[in-house]
């Protein structure tokens, strides 16, 4: 019900730079999928077109069979999480959790009592019950982090967009929140889009993901078919070289000992 | 599923329509303000009533609800209607001694009545307020919701940009007209006809302006140098050392800032009468280096605080005495950032009114705002001779602004909102 | 009808309508003015009506130190009315400072009643009046003129202007002594370098020392020029300091306040400066927002249009207050543009109106720039999350920028209250307070700065002036402490 398609899409900004060619893209309905590729591969502006943040050039972008190329991002019933979070800063945490739904009109509108109890709901799940008082200038990496992710989650949205989330946090944290997000996903069965530039992440947290390179899709497959029959040679070298090399790195350092 | 961009979609016209009455209601208050001034309550009363149609169209357009779509779209037609008939009733009172206000008037009203007319309308408008819009048509009409929604609400934007540039232009050409205009007319009118430059023949032929300009340059230029000498070692000294009473006396120069002028213009004009430097240039010289003090070391110490502290570390490395990387590295670093520190408070004295008027009251001690000053309030008739100085004396300080304006706002902003 | 309909529109006008000029007065026929052999600063008025003076009619004798020809370039020195007499006194010579007489025909003078306020009172049927001025100049010719009204308020029609010299001289004071002045400057300098001597000293390191070295001149000067003059100003509060007794004066405690606070015109004047200050900062930073808000992003010529819009900040501000002046002169530009005959400078209403309209033309563009600054600095990306949460964007202003930018605009705005309200130059060049309707008193367009200006070296009452700027500083003083603490407030709440 709530999968997405990218039909035939393509983004050519008014520089004329071509981010985005011809993408033919199926994220079925429940799906954890993982878009991965070097930077300025046009991960990102795939996402954003699919927001509502960037418009599509060409081409239609689905959600959930209706199309939503010009719709405007409120109406495509999406959550998103941004790379620099971008939480309200005067607002606190509960503040930051509630502006969209208070902000709501018309039969959309939700009771306040709803609204309590969806945030009471939220702040559990995540962790955040503590902090609901606090300013995002007050919180760390981690726990901003968590207020974004709430952000996005609360209004129960069809899609959950990711971009980048893990990038400003230390290793160690983004470990701890790989682990979450992906026990979250099960909890929730959210069909969710994350874009990343880690190939890590991308195979420890993906039921599927595509790789892209230079505006164009490489290979779209679970984690292990990528791994183990890489499309073409640009897949081969992006995900299994780099990881090869790891375990390369890692064996040579053990051996030294 | 298929009702996503049937329900999202509200056609373009609705939303032009109510930023243009949203605009000309703004407008249109200023129209009944001069009806007021000019007594005539006749068009006052029509363009009352323009007012509340033009009201009534934004209530109407705003927020289409799925019910009322129809009622409301039938009102948002009559509004229109009534103010189109507004619009050209205020101009038929005006008839043929019409003047270019009576014009503009009747444009704010009768622009938006046409539009309002044609917009609520279109075969795309009524059938979507008959709910009868295809999904197509829906989907095509997001499309052109995204490309032209921007260009109209640019065009609205320009149009309020261009009603404020008019305010901010008009003294500006008046005065200009008044210049070029032969003898004293208020009205000017020579723009077009018959320009002549006998008014810039008088204040150049005459003494007056030059006295005036050199007193003034004096000032100014011993200003900026006697303001500068004080402000540069104390702007240093805050930038790049950490003493005791620091803070306490930054937050002092900061609070001086703050003082009013006139708490001090009495004291001081005593003071000065005390020790004879009434109609000099040293007491004003003394008074604006003072004035502008505070704000210039605070310019300083920004500018300074970017010049890397490593640089002075090797010069100090290198065998450098203190004072001599003050003086070898930081001041011709800071070159510029000290440029317009200088030009700052050269602005400041060459501009400045109330001390000037009040120490310097001999007309050979005049600087030119006072002396510029004294054309106008002595007569209130010299207009076509202060009209040309006044321009003499402002196009090089606007150049001057406009030029380095990006430098002299971030000074200023920086001194005045750091606090 | 038609009348209800605009006055539903157009309620806050109304309020206006008051000072529109309706009936016409008694007219002048003849005036005649002479300073000769009056007493020092005095000068001998007479006038004749055309017709004998009836209940109601009242003559302001308007004067100025220049020619004039509208009532907005000159002062009303008194004022005389029409009315029954009953029960009032007649004061003998030299008690009022406008002595004057009235006469009835045949040259048989009487001195004028003066009402319970002091007002001077002609009985109906008065053909001409002479009155004795005080307060002129003396050796430069000044101005008068009459400008009769009725009951209802003033009908512009005033008469012939006429000039006289007050010849009479007085003696001068003697030049005064400077020695203390500068025994109080040097002992100022010597201190300070004392303390920063000691200051250099305790400070172990080199560094302290170079540092106090460096800043010492600065200070020094900020001491002298500014400590020191303000010390003085509050010395001065409590002194009888006035033009004829330079460095003469004497302590008179408190006097000086009294006056200030028992003063006719003082809740006028502050309620001025108090609209003038509140309604310039409102319009400032709102006007300054909009195009701010209007200029963000991408726009077709913004580079031109800021430049444009920067004009008014960049034209020295005394030259276009006085190019404002000429527009709204009787025959100026605005009259011509909108077809009127308004004396805007001339009338209470219209001056106060215009002189605000000036000094909101003049401040926008520093409030602009300002906020066009903060606009930068405000985070992109909580656009974004705003829009995919479905905020619009009236709310997206109203939630996210707006208080944002508080921050930024709370510290300016208070920085704007204290200019506006010490805003000499609009005030002083438009219209020098005027018109100014009561004599000794701020007139209708005063604000407190320039009534301190008019107190101080027109009336060279230095005390009494300094005294007011006391008063004026502890206003603001408590204004911005009041306002810091409450926006601060405000901000832990939100």
């Amino acid at each position: 019900m709530s999968g997405v398609n990218f039909v035939d899409v393509s983004k050519t900004y008014e520089d004329g730079t071509e981010a985005v060619r011809g993408l033919e893209l199926e994220v079925v309905s429940g799906e954890f999928l993982v878009l991965v590729g070097p930077s300025g591969c046009g991960k990102t502006t795939t996402l954003r077109m699919l927001a509502g943040l960037e418009e599509v050039s060409e081409g239609e972008i689905r959600i959930g069979g209706a199309k939503v190329n010009d719709l405007p991002p409120k109406a495509r019933d999406i959550g998103m999480v941004f790379q620099s979070y971008a939480l309200y800063p005067h607002k606190s945490v509960e503040q930051n959790l509630t502006f969209g739904m208070e902000m709501m009109k018309g039969e959309e509108a939700l009771s306040s009592n709803e609204i309590e109890s969806r945030v009471k709901e939220i702040s559990n799940l995540l962790g955040i019950a503590e902090l609901l008082e606090k300013r995002p200038r007050e919180l760390s990496g981690g726990q901003r982090q968590r207020v974004a992710l709430g952000r996005a989650l609360i209004r129960r949205p069809k899609v959950l967009l990711m971009d980048e989330p893990l990038s400003n946090l230390d290793a160690k944290l983004r470990n701890q929140m790989r682990i979450e997000l992906r026990r979250l996903h099960e909890e929730h069965g959210t069909t969710t889009v994350y874009v990343t530039h880690d190939q890590i992440e991308a195979m420890t947290l993906a039921d599927r993901i595509a790789i892209m390179n230079d505006g164009e899709l490489q290979q779209h497959a679970t984690p292990d078919e990528c791994y183990n029959n890489p499309a073409n040679d640009f897949v081969k070298d992006f995900l299994c070289r780099h990881i090869d090399e790891i375990v390369t790195t890692a064996n040579h350092i053990v051996s030294k000992r | 599923m298929s009702d996503l961009a049937i329900r999202w979609f509200a056609p373009l016209e609705l939303r032009i329509l109510s930023g243009m009455s949203f605009l000309s209601c703004a407008l249109l208050s200023v129209v009944l303000l001069f009806d007021y001034f000019r007594g005539d309550y006749d068009s006052m009363s029509i363009h009352g009533v323009g007012l509340m149609a033009l009201t009534v169209m934004i209530l109407t357009a705003i927020d289409f609800t799925e019910e009322g779509r129809t009622r409301r779209r039938d009102m948002g037609l009559m509004a229109s209607g009534i103010t189109l008939g507004c619009g050209v009733i205020g101009l038929a009172i005006r008839g043929a001694e019409y003047l270019l206000v009576d014009l503009w008037a009747g444009l704010v009203l009768l622009i938006p009545g046409l539009s309002g007319l044609y917009l609520l309308s279109t075969p795309l408008v009524s059938r979507w307020v008959g709910s009868t819009i295809e999904r197509v048509e829906a989907e095509d009409g997001l499309v052109r919701n995204r490309l032209l929604l921007p260009k109209w609400q640019a065009a609205l934007k320009h149009v309020v940009l261009l009603h404020v540039v008019a305010v901010v232009m008009i003294p500006v050409l008046w005065i200009i007209d008044v210049a070029i205009s032969p003898g004293d007319a208020l009205q000017g009118g020579a723009m077009f006809s018959s320009p002549t430059g006998e008014h810039f023949s008088n204040i150049l032929g005459g003494d007056n302006f030059w006295v005036w300009a050199r007193n003034s340059v004096i000032v100014s230029i011993g200003t900026t140098l006697l303001g500068l000498c004080l402000a540069i070692p104390a702007g240093y000294a805050f930038s790049r050392y950490r003493f005791k009473g620091r803070g306490a006396m930054m937050f002092t120069f900061l609070l001086v800032q703050m003082f009013p002028g006139i708490i001090i213009l009495v004291p001081y004009f005593m003071v000065m009468k005390s020790l004879g430097l009434l109609n000099t240039a040293i007491g004003l010289i003394l008074a604006y280096s003072v004035t502008a003090l505070p704000l210039c070391v605070w310019m300083l110490k920004g500018f300074f605080d970017t010049v890397p502290k490593e640089l002075e570390e090797a010069a100090l490395l290198d065998g450098c005495s203190q004072f001599g990387v003050f003086y070898r590295i930081i001041l011709p670093l800071s070159l510029p950032a000290v440029a317009v520190t200088g030009l700052f408070s050269f602005l400041v004295a060459w501009n400045e009114f109330l001390l000037a008027l009040t120490f310097n009251t001999s007309d050979d001690m005049f600087t030119l705002p006072v002396g510029l000053a004294s054309y106008i309030s002595a007569t209130d008739s010299a207009w076509g001779d202060f009209a040309a100085m006044s321009l003499l004396v402002a196009i090089p300080v606007v150049l001057l602004f406009i030029v380095f304006q990006k430098f002299l706002i971030e000074g200023l902003t920086a001194g005045s909102v750091k606090g | 009808m038609r009348r209800g309909i605009f006055l539903i529109a157009v309620m806050p006008l109304i309020v206006a309508l008051l000072a529109m000029p309706v009936v016409q007065a008694t007219a002048v026929s003849k005036v005649e003015a002479s300073g000769e052999s009056s007493s020092y600063r005095n000068v001998n008025l007479t006038w004749e009506l055309a017709s004998p003076a009836e209940d109601g009619d009242g003559f302001h004798i308007m004067f100025s130190e220049s020619s004039f020809s509208h009532t907005g370039n000159a002062t009303i020195h008194s004022t005389v009315f029409t009315a029954s007499t009953d029960g009032m006194v007649q004061p003998a010579v030299g008690e009022w400072y406008d002595d004057c007489q009235s006469s009835s025909g045949d040259d048989d003078w009487a001195m004028v009643f003066r009402s319970e306020n002091g007002s001077a009172v002609v009985p109906p049927g008065t053909v001409a009046i002479r009155c004795d001025l005080t307060g002129m100049p003396v050796g430069a010719e000044v101005f008068l003129a009459i400008l009769p009204f009725d009951s209802h308020w003033i009908s512009g029609e005033l008469s012939e202007v006429v000039g006289a010299t007050s010849t009479a001289v007085d003696e001068l004071p003697p030049s005064a002594d400077t020695r203390p002045v500068w025994f109080a400057i040097g002992s100022i300098a010597l201190s300070l370098v004392v303390l920063l001597a000691v200051l250099g000293w305790k400070e172990r390191s080199a560094q302290g020392r170079s540092a106090m070295l460096y800043v010492a001149p600065a200070l020094m000067a900020l001491a002298l020029l500014t400590f020191y003059p303000v010390g003085y100003g509050i010395v001065l509060s409590f002194t009888d300091a006035n033009q004829s007794a330079l460095g003469e004066q004497s302590f008179n405690g408190l006097d000086n306040y009294v006056e200030v606070f028992t003063s006719a015109g003082f809740l006028r004047v502050l309620g001025f400066t108090l609209l003038w200050t509140v309604v310039n900062v409102f319009a400032h930073v709102g006007i300054g927002l909009a195009l701010a808000m209007a200029l963000q992003g991408r726009v077709k010529g913004k580079v031109a249009y800021r430049t444009i819009l920067l004009l008014p900040w960049a034209i020295p501000s005394y030259i276009t207050v006085l190019i404002w002046r000429g527009i709204f002169q009787y025959d100026g530009l605005f009259n011509g543009l909108l077809g009127t005959q308004i004396d805007i400078l001339g009338l209470p209403v219209p001056a106060a109106a215009a002189v605000i309209v000036v000094n909101i033309w003049l401040g926008f563009p520093f409030m602009m720039m300002t906020i066009s600054g903060a606009l930068q600095t405000l985070p992109g990306d909580i656009y974004e999350a705003a829009e995919v949460d479905g905020v619009s964007p009236i709310s997206q202003f109203r939630h996210l920028t707006l208080p944002m930018l508080k921050p930024a605009i709370v510290p300016v705005a208070l920085l704007g209250f204290i200019w506006t309200f010490n805003m000499f130059n609009v005030i002083y060049l438009m219209t020098d307070g005027g018109p100014n309707l009561w004599f000794g008193e701020p007139g209708s367009t005063d604000i407190l700065i320039t009534y301190v200006y008019d107190v101080a070296f027109r009336r060279g009452m230095y005390g009494l002036a300094a005294a007011w700027s006391v008063v004026i500083f502890l206003i603001l003083l408590w204004f911005s402490a009041t306002y810091m603490k409450k926006t601060n407030a405000t901000e832990a709440v939100v």
